[in-house]
This record gives structure tokens, C-alpha cells and sequence, in this order.
């Protein structure tokens, strides 16, 4: 299979603003996004995420290693004609209107006239800001503002999206209708690479995640095979009635092992991960 | 970081080989814009470099900045600072050349009121009466009109300098060959004064020149309108018939 | 949409798109609505100085404000205006978006700067016709007051020339926007850039003394330094043509030529380092 984005061996370091230490923000890290998968990409404040995701889109340098999207090395604007970014804490220029930023980045994608207006309707409306389009960007609220990020992302019709924590900021509805939103994404054939230290998100939308810690990937897999683990023998009732777990129960303890009540969360293994990671080395 | 200093480096050269190939492109635009040298126009402004940069930057300003300075001087004139009134003139100069009252002005500042600060207001009359009184009034008359000598670039076409440059000449050293030939440089502007033309002539009859300057009185009668009380038709006329007479008298 | 392998052309017209944005953000930062109050307040302040003017003729005097108005306020909104106009866009970190879009960092750079430029192009424009305007009204009365001073009636202000002025202090500020830009990419705030921007503007300003201290000066270390300023940095005291202008004569048409040739090889020049500079930047 094709890859959307491909990361090999690469590395960043960075050095401390007056003296001559380097710190290093990614260590060796190889990652492959396949065409029309939703990639979660977590880790904790400063694993290198953000840093990771520069690389992928050529605003940064690696020091070592290649990026590219498409087959396409990231360092070459050709690169990024089907991608689609959603920074962090996005910050638009607050002058023009929700309509106008859209008309403006249309523009640049190179969109026609009729066709960038029936696009900014429709994103609009997907997007739930239909009348909060002729407002000036100034005065969007932060949820409002991850909504005209995710609609200016998509305004190319980019294959590959690459999202920065996109529901920071925005309430557990708005979370929901973005989760929504990725989803009919995956449908429409999109790859989404999404970046976030929200587990529960990632978890309802993922199809593959990856861990990273200090710049490490730590851990990379389906979402079933990480929570699944290498514990594998344990196992999920359901619709079972009190008498019927009860009898597991009995049957189990003779056996030697025990039944728990809820699965191995990937924030369980996250936290596990992280610990692991901080005491590990550099 | 090394390879940005190296890239800072590399591009400073290659400002450096700009420069040096526009630098005809450079020269022949000053040229043809007759752009003064610029340490010749600093040269003037000595000491007050400070003030001269700041004006240097104030680009278009020159009139304002020009009388900005001059008004100052005004500051110095009353505490009869010499070296202070000196430096304001050539600073307000040197900006704005156009004005002829700097330097007709500056020339009557340093030529008439500057001896006396020297010699202190109580004795003035040393500038005539002492030989030392009069070496200071020589030596700041020599000081004006070279000051006057400057404004040949932007004034050489006007006969009020030139009568200037003619009565300090006159007055404060008693060159009258010089102040008659500063004279006829005047006139040479072709608008002159009527008055000039009458100055002129009567010099000539000290310095004992009489058959020139009826000459000059002569010409200059056939360009006199009637009807002009300035060009005082009949004065001249009656110097000519006098001068004929004197003439014909001493034959 | 493109297709995969499809590789992206520079774009003229993605930079006009990003320059007009950018004069838009000008518009709308209510910058002009600052820019024309000091314009008209520059002007009017020439009637207030009038009383105090020695010699120069009354429209001369007028004429010698506008000049200096355009040149100093056009060359410090140059350096002010595009300093924010640039580096406002890397401070608030709106050219993050914009750079994870398909388009070239040159197309950016040449974007902003003919942003910027036109930012300030319309205010002297501005300044140019109030300049006309105010020049006018004073001929029109002195006309009425004197009119043996005006030959046939003929008016004495030669109003083209004015405006020759306004595009010839356009190439200057050209080049000072190029400048300001070229620090810009280099920049970690944009006070540096506009601190070193008014250097440039300085430094250039008395860069003919520069030339000439060089032969002059013994110090090697002297003429190294007058070297670098005299060679390495435009000499803007070529486009103080105002005196000439106020003097009543002509410029010929060679020296405009001359003139926008000078300007537009050091503006490509600063250019074309801005956008090396600004495609190795990380952000």
C-alpha cells in the first residue's frame, strides 16, 4: 500500500538559544501513515510531536533522516499540494473574516472563483460556523477557532490531513462532532494524522496509533493490538449475567487467574509508557 | 549556526560586489544631479557634525532645519559668541544655500558687528583710529567675504552679493579697485539695480577713472525709462553734463 | 485538485494573493487611517512655519515640506510598516498555517514586500496630492494678490515634477522595504528588524560622505569600515532630488531612468537574499 507520509531514521536537534548545548526533540524516529488511515500520534508535552509533524510538513529541517508525503520529500513545496494542517492553538489573521481567511487560503490552493464559493459553504456548514462566517476571525471563541483551523485545512481537498491537538480548547460536544467529522473523512477516502494527548479521542477514532516519548517512538500498532498488549489472556464479557460472570469467575480463580472489570485503557498504557520513558534514557 | 554565519558572510560579499559594480551607475547620478561632495558639505559644519548628521537624515527638511539653525544663531549674536554665530551661519549655509538673506546677512554679522565684540562695544573707534583696531576689522572683513565667495554656486547670478562683497571691499579695507570690480561683475548679471550702476560709476571717479565712468553713466542713460523715479533720469544726466565738463576743463 | 506526483509551479499570482492580503491586513489595521492624519498634519504644519521661513519664497517652502514629508515619514513607515507587516505574520504565528500550504517561500517573500510597499506607496500618493493640492491653492491666491510675479499668467509650480518627486522617493522606499524584509527573515523580533532597518536608512542616507572619507582616511581599520558602508549599502542621498526640484529646474528623463535601475538592482538584489534567508528559516 501507498504511504501518505513516510518518516525514516530521522532526527532533530536543537540547540539552546546562548550556549552550545543541544537538546535533542527527536531521536531516530520512523513512522509510516498508510493512504486512508487515521494515524494517532500521542505523547506527552514535549515527546516531540509537534516537532515531528514541522519535519513532515518542511517548516523544520531534520538534522538527520528524511520525511516524506506522498512519495514526495517534505522539503519541496510540491510536497504539500495535498495536505491539509491544522496547527496547534491555531492563530489566523484575526483582520479578515471566517469567509475571507477561507477565500484567502481557496486562493492559494489555487481554487476557482465559482468553485471556492460552494466550497466555503459546504465547510462552513460542516464545520458548524454557517453564521459565524462574516465575523472577524478576531473575535472567534478557541473552540471556534479550531473549527475555521479544521475548515481552512480541508479547503484544498487535501488527501492528507495532518491535525494538531484539535479538540485543545474546545468543549466535550465540539470534541465530539470533530471526532464525527474525522471520521466522515476516513469514509470520504482521507488519511488523517492526528496528534493529541487526549487518549480517549484517539482512541474512538484511530486506526493505528504510536507512543512517544523524549523523542522515542515507544510503541506503534492498532488500537486493539496495543490495549490488548502482550497480557493477552485477558478478555471482555459481554451481555453476561451476574450468575454467568460469577461462574467465570470461580472458574478462573480455580485456574490461577482473576477477572477484571474493565479493559486495559490506552491511557493506562500511555501513563505506564510515559513513567517508563522518563526514567529511561536520553 | 556555523553555515548561517558563513551564509551572513557570503552575502556581505556579495553586497560589497553590488556596490562596487552599480558605483558607475552610482557616480554618473550624482553627477548629473551636480550632488555637492559630501565632506566638502560637512567640512563647513566642523564641531557641529552632531547637528549636521541629524539634518544629513532630515533629508527634505532643509528650509525648516535651515531656519531652525538660523533663528538659533540669533541666541549666539546676543551673547556676541564669535565662534558660536560663525558655526550657526555655516551650519544654516551649508544646509539650505538658497536663502540670500544667510548669507548677505551672515556676511553683514561678520563683517561689521563681529570687530567690535572684539574690541569690546566701549571702543569701537579703535577699529578706525588704532593700528591693531584696524588688523582685526581687515581680518574679519577678509573672513566675510570669503563667506560670500561660497555662495558663488547658488548665488553667482546675483548683483546683491556682489554689491555686498563691493562695500565690505569699500569700506573695511579700502580696496576700492576690488569693490569696483566686484562692481562690474554685478552689472555683469544684466539685473542690476539702477543704483549699482550709479555706485559703480561714481567709484570710478575716485579712483580717479573719470573718462570710464562716463562711459558707464553714458550707456546706462540710453537704458533709463522716463517715467521711473528709481532710475533718477535726471541725476544722471546732470552727472554727465558735469563729468563732460571736468573732463573738458582738465584737457 | 492536483494529482499525486504533480509538481507545483512558482505562482505570481499566489504572491499577488499573499501582497494583497497583506495590504488588506494594512488597510484594516486602521494604519492608514494613521498614516493620512499625519499626511494632512504634516501639510498643514508647513502654513503654521510659514511665518517663520527667511528668504525662500512662500511655494518653495510649501514644496520643500511636502518633499521632506514624503521622504522622512515614507522612509520611517517603510521601515515600520513592513517590519510589522512581515514579522507580525511570524510573531503571531500566522505564517505557520500559511507555510504548510503548497506554495514557494519566495512566493511569500515577494508577496510581503509588494504588500508592504503598496502600504506605503498609497501614502505617499497621498501626501504627493495634498502636496498638489495645497500648492495650487497658494499659487491661485498669490496669482490673484501679484499677478505681474506669473508671466502671461503662467503658473510657476511645475506640477508633474512634483509628482516625479513622489515616484522617485517610491524607489527609495522600494528599496528600504526590501531591506527591512531581508532582516525580517532573519529576525527573532520585529523591533530588531526595524531597529536595523533605520540603520540601513541612516547609514545610506550619508553613505556619499562614507565614499569619500574612504580615500581620504589613512586607518586601514577606517576604511575597512567605510568600505563596507560605502560599498555594501545604497546610497539614498542619489534620490534627494528635491533641491533640484525646488530650484525650479528640470530632471531630465535619463536620471529617472537611471534612477529605477539603481533601485531595482538593489531591491532584486535584497530580494533574492530575503528568500534564501527566509527558505532555510525554521519555524
Amino acid at each position: 500500500m501507498k504511504l501518505a507520509l513516510s518518516i525514516s531514521g530521522v532526527t532533530k536537534d536543537f540547540r539552546i538559544p546562548g550556549s552550545k548545548r543541544w537538546v535533542r526533540a527527536v531521536d531516530n524516529l520512523t513512522l509510516s501513515i498508510r493512504e486512508n488511515e487515521v494515524y494517532g500520534l500521542l505523547g506527552p508535552n514535549g515527546s516531540g510531536k509537534s516537532t515531528t509533524i514541522k519535519m513532515a510538513l518542511g517548516l523544520m529541517k531534520p538534522s538527520v533522516g528524511e520525511c516524506s508525503l506522498f512519495g514526495v520529500a517534505s522539503d519541496t513545496p510540491s510536497a504539500r499540494l495535498n495536505v491539509g494542517f491544522l496547527p496547534e492553538a491555531p492563530y489566523f489573521q484575526r483582520f479578515l473574516t471566517g469567509r475571507e481567511l477561507l477565500r484567502y487560503f481557496a486562493k492559494l490552493a489555487g481554487l476557482s472563483r465559482p468553485e471556492t464559493a460552494k466550497r466555503i459553504d459546504a465547510l462552513l456548514e460542516k464545520v458548524g460556523l454557517e453564521d459565524a462566517g462574516d465575523r472577524r476571525v478576531g473575535g472567534y471563541s478557541k473552540g471556534m477557532l479550531q473549527r475555521i483551523g479544521l475548515a481552512q485545512a480541508l479547503v484544498g481537498d487535501p488527501k492528507l490531513l495532518i491535525l494538531d491537538e484539535p479538540t485543545a480548547g474546545v468543549d466535550p460536544v465540539g470534541a465530539a462532532e470533530i471526532a464525527s467529522i474525522i471520521r466522515t473523512l476516513k469514509s470520504e477516502g482521507k488519511t488523517v494524522l492526528l496528534c493529541s494527548h487526549l487518549l480517549s479521542q484517539v482512541e474512538s477514532v484511530c486506526d493505528r496509533v504510536a507512543i512517544m516519548g523524549r523523542g522515542k517512538r515507544l510503541l506503534e500498532g492498532s488500537i486493539d493490538e496495543l490495549t490488548l498488549g502482550t497480557d493477552s489472556s485477558s478478555l471482555q464479557l459481554d451481555g453476561a449475567s451476574p450468575e454467568l460472570r460469577e461462574s467465570v469467575a470461580a472458574l478462573a480463580a480455580a485456574e490461577g487467574a482473576r477477572v477484571a472489570t474493565r479493559r486495559r485503557s490506552l491511557e493506562d498504557l500511555f501513563l505506564e509508557l510515559a513513567k517508563g520513558g522518563e526514567g529511561g534514557d536520553d | 549556526m556555523n553555515s548561517s554565519r558563513k551564509q551572513i558572510a557570503l552575502f556581505v560579499f556579495a553586497a560589497l560586489v553590488l556596490g562596487w559594480a552599480v558605483s558607475p551607475l552610482d557616480r554618473s547620478i550624482a553627477t548629473q544631479l551636480g550632488q555637492r561632495s559630501g565632506v566638502e558639505s560637512l567640512r563647513n559644519l566642523e564641531s557641529q557634525f552632531g547637528q549636521g548628521l541629524s539634518v544629513a537624515i532630515l533629508g527634505g527638511y532643509r528650509s525648516v532645519a535651515a531656519n531652525l539653525v538660523w533663528l538659533s544663531k540669533n541666541g549666539d549674536w546676543e551673547e556676541q559668541d564669535v565662534a558660536g554665530t560663525l558655526g550657526k551661519i555655516a551650519l544654516a549655509t551649508s544646509i539650505d544655500p538658497r536663502p540670500e538673506l544667510f548669507w548677505l546677512n551672515g556676511a553683514r554679522i561678520i563683517a561689521n558687528d563681529m570687530p567690535t565684540w572684539v574690541v569690546g562695544y566701549a571702543n569701537t573707534d579703535q577699529l578706525i583710529e588704532t593700528e591693531e583696531g584696524q588688523a582685526v576689522a581687515r581680518q574679519y572683513a577678509q573672513r566675510a567675504l570669503k563667506f560670500l565667495e561660497e555662495s558663488r554656486p547658488y548665488h553667482g547670478d546675483n548683483p546683491d552679493v556682489y554689491l555686498e562683497e563691493a562695500t565690505i571691499l569699500w569700506r573695511k579695507t579700502g580696496d576700492k579697485a576690488g569693490a569696483a570690480e566686484r562692481l562690474e561683475r554685478a552689472l555683469g548679471t544684466g539685473v542690476a539695480p539702477y543704483v549699482i550702476y550709479r555706485v559703480y560709476a561714481e567709484l570710478l571717479i575716485e579712483l580717479g577713472r573719470k573718462a570710464e565712468a562716463l562711459a558707464v553713466y553714458e550707456a546706462h542713460y540710453q537704458t533709463l525709462p522716463d517715467n521711473d523715479v528709481e532710475a533718477m533720469k535726471f541725476v544722471v544726466a546732470e552727472r554727465i553734463r558735469r563729468l563732460r565738463k571736468e573732463l573738458e576743463d582738465s584737457q | 485538485m492536483t494529482t499525486d506526483s504533480e509538481r507545483l509551479k512558482w505562482s505570481l499570482g499566489r504572491a499577488t494573493t499573499i501582497g494583497l492580503n497583506t495590504f488588506r491586513e494594512a488597510v484594516r489595521m486602521k494604519l492608514f487611517l494613521a498614516m493620512t492624519a499625519l499626511a494632512v498634519c504634516a501639510l498643514a504644519s508647513s502654513f503654521l512655519f510659514r511665518e517663520f521661513n527667511f528668504g525662500s519664497s512662500e511655494l518653495k517652502f510649501i514644496a520643500d515640506f511636502g518633499f521632506g514629508g514624503m521622504t522622512v515619514f515614507g522612509s520611517a513607515l517603510a521601515v515600520i510598516v513592513t517590519a510589522q507587516l512581515f514579522y507580525g505574520e511570524i510573531e503571531h504565528r500566522t505564517a505557520y498555517t500559511l507555510l504548510a500550504k503548497p506554495l514557494y517561500r519566495s512566493e511569500f517573500v515577494l508577496g510581503k514586500f509588494f504588500g508592504a510597499w503598496a502600504t506605503v506607496l498609497c501614502f505617499m500618493a497621498m501626501l504627493a496630492l495634498c502636496l498638489v493640492f495645497a500648492l495650487w491653492w497658494r499659487e491661485t491666491s498669490i496669482m490673484a494678490e501679484f499677478p505681474e510675479e506669473f508671466v502671461n499668467g503662467r503658473r510657476i509650480v511645475r506640477y508633474g515634477d512634483i509628482l516625479g518627486f513622489a515616484a522617485l522617493q517610491s524607489i527609495r522606499i522600494g528599496i528600504l522595504c526590501a531591506v527591512v524584509i531581508l532582516f525580517s527573515t532573519y529576525a527573532t523580533s520585529a523591533l530588531f528588524s526595524m531597529v536595523l532597518g533605520m540603520l540601513v536608512w541612516i547609514v545610506g542616507q550619508l553613505q556619499h560622505v562614507a565614499v569619500e572619507a574612504w580615500a581620504t582616511v589613512d586607518s586601514l581599520i577606517l576604511k575597512g569600515i567605510y568600505a563596507l558602508a560605502s560599498f555594501a549599502l545604497p546610497n539614498f542621498h542619489l534620490f534627494d532630488v528635491g533641491e533640484r526640484l525646488a530650484l525650479g529646474e528640470a530632471l531630465p528623463g535619463s536620471l529617472y531612468g537611471k534612477l529605477i535601475l539603481y533601485g531595482a538592482l538593489y531591491g532584486s538584489f535584497y530580494l533574492a537574499i530575503a528568500c534564501i534567508s527566509f527558505n532555510r528559516r525554521e519555524f
